[in-house]
């Protein structure tokens, strides 16, 4: 299980994702990159991972993730402008 | 479609509450060269854009931008949240507050209202495209003033940085847009016609 705690977590996937974003901009002026591809390829199984334990943990991160046992997470846990939100 | 992750794309988290850098800083929300504009503009441009890689630049710098916009605004309520009604006559905030209370709402600095007059989808990829780079520098100008304004305040400033930073970048990609589409048109005139309408210039009388 992920050693990290929720806060160095968010962190984690609040980087790779960002990794991610700023790659895809370039991907799509320059599609055929092996090395950016390769590279949001690695961002993305790191990202996989840390959100699959996030939401294992914490609760889910989008509505997509929510079940019948974490429905309330998703409502009740901080938005991310709120103080102790998940940043 | 979209879809809303909980989470902000750089974090925000102001401790100290200062209502005049909230009322320069809401200009970023839904002032002239503010994200809301910015996300608007590219997302609305996406119809009329005829190079299929520019079409996705669009929608994904608009996307960016809609997160962008999620950071000013956090940005704006926390530095307002827990503002005394003293603070707010001190401030100068109640002119914002007496419409608003302390809910976040898109207007100027000034307090000009968000208009979409304010950005353009002409139709027309190369127009669009210019004014895309021009948008991008005008957002990068305001962040630069922005900066001069905050940077004794290192909560605001980090933040604020990372959304100057992007305006780089996105410019950077718009540049490489506007090359992708005229590798499609003629090199001798690249602005001779709209290329999302026209083969060639049926505006003019004899052609």
């Amino acid at each position: 299980m992920n050693k990290m705690n929720k806060k160095q977590l968010m962190r984690f996937i609040t980087e790779v994702s960002f990794a991610m974003d700023d790659i895809a901009l370039y991907l799509d002026l320059h599609p055929s990159c092996q090395k950016a591809l390769a590279s949001y390829d690695n961002y993305k199984n790191m990202r996989n991972q840390a959100v699959k334990d996030y939401i294992s943990i914490y609760g889910p991160i989008n509505k997509y993730q929510v079940n019948d046992t974490n429905y309330f997470s998703w409502i009740n846990d901080p938005w991310p402008w709120e103080r102790e939100g998940n940043c | 479609m979209w879809i809303y992750e909980k989470r902000l794309q750089f974090p925000v988290n102001i401790k100290e509450t200062n209502a005049k850098l909230a009322q320069d800083i809401i200009s970023q929300y839904g002032g002239p060269d503010g994200e809301l504009s910015a996300s608007m503009r590219y997302l609305s441009q996406r119809y009329s854009m005829t190079d299929p890689k520019v079409k996705a630049a669009l929608t994904d710098i608009g996307t960016e931008e809609l997160g962008h916009l999620e950071m000013i605004g956090t940005i704006v309520h926390q530095l307002t949240r827990d503002l005394s009604i003293e603070e707010i006559k001190a401030s100068g905030f109640d002119k914002y507050y007496v419409d608003h209370t302390i809910g976040i709402w898109p207007q100027a600095a000034g307090g000009i209202p968000f208009n979409a007059c304010e950005f353009q989808c002409k139709g027309d990829p190369i127009t669009d495209l210019f004014e895309d780079m021009a948008a991008e520098q005008k957002a990068r100008s305001t962040y630069d003033n922005i900066l001069r304004l905050c940077k004794d305040y290192p909560d605001v400033y980090e933040p604020i940085k990372f959304l100057r930073e992007r305006e780089i970048v996105h410019f950077q990609r718009f540049g490489e847009c506007l090359e992708a589409v005229k590798e499609t048109l003629d090199f001798k005139n690249f602005y001779a016609f709209n290329p999302s309408f026209d083969t060639k210039a049926p505006c003019l009388k004899n052609s």
